[in-house]
């Protein structure tokens, strides 16, 4: 591995500042997009109580908007969580900021495009499964779906970009062997790999396959829309979850990775990359390809032997996550003087959630079970589970340490446990009522519930008290950590 | 004829319906719908065989499962392009009398076995095990044709019929599967099999959708399979992905060495 | 197939658990001094888990597997031809594959004898939807993806009479949660063995 030249680490230096600068923007983006998301949330679930039937009859809004907020969440938990382990990962690798803005940029104007879309009611879904975008019975502009491919080839090319650009920086200083750290399983730890750089070199191959998978993907939709033939609608369903699947995953490896680095921090031990991190990553690389088959179990015209390896993937990824992460994260808590803020409980508990929606996601990855849970409300219970007091929290914790760490500002102990109280509560109240609901089989993606899935309007109202009780929380924190934001951001331009 | 001919004309360059020129949803009527008759069970007739045996239908599907074709041996049409293409598959597939029988029948009340079976040695398909050749009685025939949804018109000016080319697959008695075409190929057959073995066959493509870039492409005249740009399109970001990767790293390798070299000239 | 509470009870208890888990780890962190050997103790845990992990899910796997809901070849006793449009559901003793009869179709309800092994035939006519078949409780017994160009097939056995309700399980478009179909299944067979005798009110 090559040393540093003197030039060069100042280099390195200013690149941090652009780190930095980065971080917060994104962490602006973050403190802005996720009430505006989270709201459309609110919206759902209120027009599911049935409270909001005379105020909007019209019932394209709710699937406008159950399109932005599942397009925009699964987004913007992929990027804030894409910039928080390029934060770290910058410590020891050398990107470049102009790739990362400009990706940052392309970002901003596909989320613009996404937004004005939900202004003319574009409603296929946030999965647009095919040819749904072409084909909506009169609900929304044929022109809207032109506007969302042209989004999604924004969004693919910002992305891909950054990868590209992680994967770039990640081989100017280790080989493919080394970042992989597979020199641990030969029993030697030189050079030392930091755990978010293996974590990182996954999660680039990954990233790019998936975005490949997209580019497939947005082919055979521009096929259709110039050409009129009806694409194998089965090809593209399986591109389309290949993409989501590993996309939504790599948004959890992301925060990982910034956990790894970060909470050492908090707890005072230091988590270093050791054999068993290095085989479960290099494991997950592989099964993160084919769990995506658990999405297709009811297509029944899958092989059977594809649905036997999804089952059999889906359980693979749990193992890596429970043993490596799980543990470690329980490992550096246990009987440690742990320093106990907003930022590292929020990223303590972000693991809980994650290991909570695992058992939930387990469980539906088990073809017998799907036969009666897929696409019930059970599906929602598991990624809300996963992504709302999982990965959120997570980074809602980046965000504070991030604004803590450059702004130097002391934190309010009363209104941080009062911000963790919050979220907690409301947090798994909130997706309880899914995983009941899905327990008692009431349809996902319904703006109002017939007579035989009754009970799901009146989960949805239990539901819409504990969503209270986030945005609660959620406003506390906006309180707390705007103010820190505020002052890391002169921090960093007064330096 | 001149119409018979047409019809099997025209079921030869839409592959046996597979690839027809309707968009989703279409139906052409002439055309038997498997459908209708799915799992049916079929009356027990007895037909008079080549061999000079007399046997009932019964007595094939409870050894094993049956193949029921329907063809004449003046047929100058779609009988010898199915019968032909059923025998080249059957001659790849194998398993001719011990995973299934065939029994090719005749519907012209004019015909006898004798003939049909010279009728199919004329168009290149000797006897073999496995295969037999049969006639029923016309009331017989009547019931079967309608069990199974076939349908034949004579045609006076050529003495000629018009049917389509169809084979009815049978198990314990029931029909799984109704193959509708003048050919009919190995994987084809294999996807027939596996109904007339009872294993579960979950979905099948519709025959008469046209859509493009699916996994695999069947070509009408060759009767092959090939892969479709949409498998291509399934392990494609795989296989540009990793080695996309691995050069990234190859590249970085250079970077890394011109780094070094910075730092130790003499390297 | 695993009962929908039972899942979610056994959900429950294993979420409770690791709360209670992290709730005590957490707890822990008081007056702790920090000790390295703290550390390895719980280090010395993985390989136990992952043993424990790999048994649980092994024996999940072993369980669950055979009971996938693709039977292997039976005959059915009734066959229901099922095609989706947006936004309703038509059943059909006979397949149906034109606008025509999928209208003439729509007007069905069949009726199926108490007990028959019957197998549902199911294709769209435009975008995927969800072909989910829910008892006269409001359970959803099972289900398959109805798909444009693709015909599924779904194994269902009815041991309750009553009314049967079909909900779409695919998002395919402004009145997906209004889409429906139902059909009937009744105590004493209209007829004998063949769907073609299946009994289609009007």
């Amino acid at each position: 591995m090559a040393e540093m030249t003197v030039s060069g680490a100042q280099e390195f230096a200013g690149g941090q500042t652009q780190m930095r600068t980065l971080a917060l923007v994104w962490g602006a983006l973050l403190m802005l997009l996720l009430p505006i998301l989270g709201l459309l949330g609110l919206f759902m679930r209120a027009y599911q109580s049935q409270i909001l039937l005379e105020a909007v009859p019209d019932v394209s809004w709710f699937y406008a908007s159950l399109t932005l907020h599942g397009l925009g969440l699964v987004g913007l938990s992929y990027t804030v969580s894409f910039v928080a382990m390029l934060y770290v990962l910058s410590q020891h690798v050398r990107l470049n900021p102009t790739v990362i803005w400009f990706s940052t940029s392309l970002t901003v104007v596909g989320v613009v495009l996404l937004v004005i879309n939900f202004l003319l009611r574009f409603a296929p879904g946030w999965y647009f499964l095919y040819p749904l975008p072409f084909i909506s019975a009169g609900g929304w502009p044929s022109y809207t779906a032109d506007i969302f491919l042209v989004a999604v080839a924004v969004l693919g090319v910002a992305w891909l970009l950054w990868e590209l650009e992680l994967l770039r920086a990640i081989a100017s200083r280790y080989s493919l062997s080394q970042a992989l750290g597979w020199h641990y399983l030969k029993g030697s730890t030189t050079p030392e790999l930091p755990p978010v750089v293996l974590v990182a070199t996954v999660c680039a191959i990954a990233g790019i396959i998936a975005l490949l998978a997209a580019v497939a993907m947005l082919i055979f939709f521009l096929v259709h829309r110039f050409t009129g033939s009806m694409v194998d609608p089965l090809v593209v369903k399986n591109l389309t979850f290949f993409f989501g699947h590993v996309l939504i995953n790599l948004a959890m490896y992301h925060a990982i990775a910034f956990l790894y680095a970060t909470f050492p921090t908090y707890s005072g031990h230091a988590w270093k990359t050791a054999l068993p991190m290095v085989i479960a990553w290099n494991c997950v690389l592989f099964l993160v390809m084919f769990a995506y088959f658990h999405h297709l179990y009811m297509d029944f015209a899958q092989p059977r032997w594809v649905q036997v390896v999804g089952q059999i993937a889906s359980y693979g990824t749990s193992i890596p996550a429970a043993v490596v992460t799980i543990l470690g994260m329980l490992a550096q808590v246990y009987q440690r003087p742990v320093r106990w803020t907003l930022a590292s409980s929020l990223l303590f508990l972000g693991t809980l959630g994650w290991a909570v929606g695992g058992v939930g996601a387990v469980l539906d990855s088990t073809v017998a079970v799907n036969f009666r849970f897929h696409n019930t409300l059970w599906v929602p219970a598991h990624f809300h589970t996963y992504l709302l007091v999982g990965l959120i929290f997570m980074m809602l914790g980046f965000v504070a340490h991030l604004t803590q760490e450059l702004s130097g500002v002391a934190e309010r102990v009363g209104l941080a446990r009062a911000i963790v109280a919050l979220l907690l509560i409301g947090g798994y109240g909130f997706v309880m009522m899914f995983y009941l609901s899905g327990a008692h089989s009431v349809p996902r993606r319904y703006a109002l519930y017939p007579p035989e899935v009754e009970i799901g309007t009146t989960f949805a109202i239990i539901a819409l008290l504990f969503v209270l009780l986030v945005v609660l929380g959620m406003l506390l924190y906006l309180i707390e950590v705007g103010r820190r934001w505020f002052a890391a951001y002169a921090a960093l331009r007064a330096s | 004829m001149v119409r018979c001919l047409c019809c099997a004309a025209s079921l030869l360059i839409g592959g046996g319906l597979l690839y027809g020129q309707t968009p989703l949803g279409g139906r052409d009527p002439l055309l038997p719908d498997e459908g209708r008759v799915v799992y049916r069970a079929l009356p027990d007739v007895r037909v008079q065989l080549s061999d000079g045996r007399a046997a009932k239908l019964s007595q094939f599907w409870q050894q094993r499962p049956l193949l029921l074709i329907f063809v004449f041996a003046r047929c100058v049409g779609i009988c010898s392009p199915l019968l032909s293409s059923l025998h080249e598959t059957t001659s790849i597939v194998g398993g001719s009398g011990d995973a299934y029988h065939v029994l090719v029948l005749s519907f012209d009340p004019r015909d006898t076995p004798a003939q049909l079976e010279q009728f199919a040695r004329r168009i290149g398909v000797p006897p073999q095990r496995g295969w037999y050749f049969g006639v029923v009685e016309p009331h017989h025939l009547r019931q079967l044709v309608h069990a199974t949804g076939f349908w034949y018109t004579p045609i006076q000016a050529s003495d000629q019929f018009d049917h389509p080319g169809m084979m009815v697959a049978i198990r314990d008695g029931r029909i799984v599967r109704v193959h509708v075409g003048g050919t009919v190929s190995p994987v084809q057959f294999r996807a027939i099999l596996r109904e007339m073995r009872g294993d579960m066959v979950l979905s099948y493509p519709l025959p008469d959708a046209k859509l493009v870039f699916r996994c695999y492409r069947y070509n009408p005249r060759t009767g092959q399979l090939s892969w479709d740009w949409g498998m291509l399109a399934l392990f494609g970001p795989m296989l540009i992905g990793f080695p996309l990767a691995i050069l990234g790293f190859q590249m970085g390798r250079r970077r890394r060495l011109r780094s070094i070299s910075d730092v130790c000239p003499t390297l | 197939m695993m009962e929908p509470m039972m899942v979610f009870y056994v959900w429950l208890l294993i979420g409770v658990l690791l709360i209670l888990v992290y709730a005590s780890f957490a707890l822990s962190t008081r007056g702790a001094k920090g000790e390295e050997a703290a550390y390895q103790a719980i280090g010395r845990l993985r390989r136990p888990f992952f043993i424990l992990m790999l048994v649980v899910l092994g024996v999940l796997f072993a369980f669950t597997v055979p009971r996938m809901p693709y039977p292997k070849g039976q005959v059915p006793d009734e066959v229901v031809h099922v095609a989706s449009k947006q936004f309703q559901f038509a059943l059909s003793s006979e397949s149906i594959r034109t606008e025509e009869e999928f209208v003439q179709a729509s007007a069905n309800r069949p009726q199926i004898p108490v007990g028959r092994l019957v197998e549902f035939r199911v294709t769209s006519l435009d975008v995927n939807h969800g072909f989910g078949v829910y008892d006269p409780d409001g359970k959803l017994m099972g289900q398959t993806q109805a798909m444009p160009g693709y015909v599924n097939r779904l194994f269902l056995r009815f041991e309750k009479p009553g009314s049967y309700t079909i909900l779409c399980l695919e998002y395919c478009g402004l009145s997906h949660h209004i889409m429906r179909g139902g059909f009937d299944v009744v105590e004493s067979p209209t007829s004998t063995s063949r769907s073609n005798a299946l009994a289609l009110r009007r």
